[in-house]
C-alpha cells in the first residue's frame, strides 16, 4: 500500500498548459517528448484520472477557446474548468506585485485564493501547478511575509472572504514524483 | 450506507460486500489518498488504465480536431509544421503575447462570492 497526498483542486498555469499541449501534439506525431512536456502531460492526465478538479483562469480559457487555437486546445479544454474572478482578486493581486511577483504571476496566485467555481460552490484552490520554478521559489521564500499580509487583509473582510486560503505552489515534476508515474 | 470503524491500531476491515462491489480483491495494491475528512482507496492498476484511456481520448479528439482544421492553421495562425518548428523561446514569447491580448480583451470584472461557498482547501501549514 502506498500513501500519497494529491490536491483535489488544482489551478494550471500557462506554462503547464503550453507544455501539455505541445506534448500532446508531439505524442500524436510519434515524436519523443522533452522531459517537461512529458511530465506536464502525464501529471495532467493522472490528476484527471484521480478525479481532481483542474482549473484555468478566464484569461487562459479565452486564449484557448479562440477558433484558431481550438484544433490543439480542444482535447484538453474538455477536461478543464474555469475559475470566475471573485471580489478582492485585484486587491490581492496588487499586494502580490508589491511582493515582487510579475503581473501575470500575481494574477494566477490571486485566482488561487479568490477565484470561484459556481458548480462546486467553492472558492480558491488547493494548489497552483506550474513549471515556472522562479515563481515557485519566490513564493516559497516569501511565504512568511505573504501569509502574514494575507492574514491581515482577509481579517478585515466579511464572510466568506475572511475564510480565504493561500494555495500550495507545486511543480509538475514534484507532483510526478509524488504520484510515482 | 455502510460504515466502518478504524481500530486503535489504524487498521480498517472492509465488509465483503464493499470489496465485491469495488471489484478489488485481497492482495491488491491500493493508493491511499488522504484529504481532510476523506480517505480514498484506489486500485493503482485501475488508475493507470484510466490514465491510458484519457490519453487515448485526448489523442482521438486531437485527431478529429486536426482533421477538421487541416494542416494550414492549427494554433495562432501557424501551420502544424510551423508550430512544431518553434523554439522554446519563440513559443514562450508567442504565448506571452496571446495571453496579454486575451487579458486586454477580457478585462477582469469581479463578482461577489456567495456567502455559503467554502474554500477549496484548509491550510495545511
Amino acid at each position: 500500500m502506498s500513501t500519497i497526498s494529491l490536491p483535489t483542486s488544482c489551478l494550471l498555469d500557462k506554462s503547464v498548459v503550453r507544455e501539455t499541449l505541445r506534448g500532446l501534439v508531439r505524442e500524436r506525431l510519434g515524436v519523443s517528448l522533452p522531459p517537461r512536456q512529458g511530465t506536464s502531460l502525464g501529471v495532467v492526465r493522472a490528476l484527471i484520472a484521480y478525479g481532481g478538479l483542474l482549473y484555468i483562469t478566464p484569461e487562459l480559457w479565452h486564449l484557448l477557446e479562440r477558433q484558431g487555437n481550438l484544433p490543439i486546445a480542444s482535447p484538453l479544454l474538455a477536461y478543464l474548468r474555469v475559475l470566475r474572478p471573485g471580489r478582492y482578486l485585484k486587491r490581492w493581486g496588487r499586494r502580490l506585485t508589491e511582493e515582487g511577483f510579475s503581473h501575470e504571476d500575481a494574477l494566477i496566485l490571486s485566482y488561487a485564493s479568490f477565484g470561484f467555481d459556481v458548480l462546486e460552490k467553492i472558492f480558491g484552490v488547493e494548489s497552483v501547478l506550474t513549471n515556472d520554478l522562479r515563481m515557485k521559489d519566490r513564493y516559497a521564500h516569501g511565504f512568511p511575509r505573504i501569509e502574514a499580509r494575507f492574514a491581515r487583509m482577509i481579517r478585515q473582510l466579511k464572510s466568506p472572504y475572511q475564510r480565504a486560503t493561500l494555495p500550495d505552489v507545486v511543480s509538475a515534476e514534484e507532483l510526478r514524483a509524488q504520484m510515482a508515474l | 450506507m455502510r460504515t466502518v470503524v478504524i481500530r486503535e491500531t489504524g487498521e480498517l476491515v472492509l465488509p465483503r460486500e464493499t470489496l465485491e462491489e469495488s471489484q478489488i480483491t485481497a492482495g491488491t495494491a491500493l493508493v491511499v489518498i488522504a484529504r481532510a475528512g476523506q480517505i480514498l482507496l484506489l486500485d493503482r492498476a485501475q488508475v493507470r488504465r484510466r490514465v491510458e484511456e484519457i490519453g487515448q481520448e485526448m489523442q482521438a479528439s486531437l485527431d478529429k480536431a486536426l482533421g477538421q482544421a487541416g494542416k494550414d492553421a492549427i494554433f495562432a495562425g501557424l501551420s502544424l509544421d510551423a508550430y512544431l518548428a518553434l523554439s522554446e523561446a519563440e513559443e514562450v514569447a508567442l504565448w506571452d503575447r496571446l495571453f496579454k491580448e486575451a487579458e486586454q480583451e477580457l478585462m477582469i470584472r469581479e463578482h461577489d462570492i456567495p456567502p455559503d461557498f467554502m474554500p477549496a482547501r484548509q491550510k495545511r501549514r
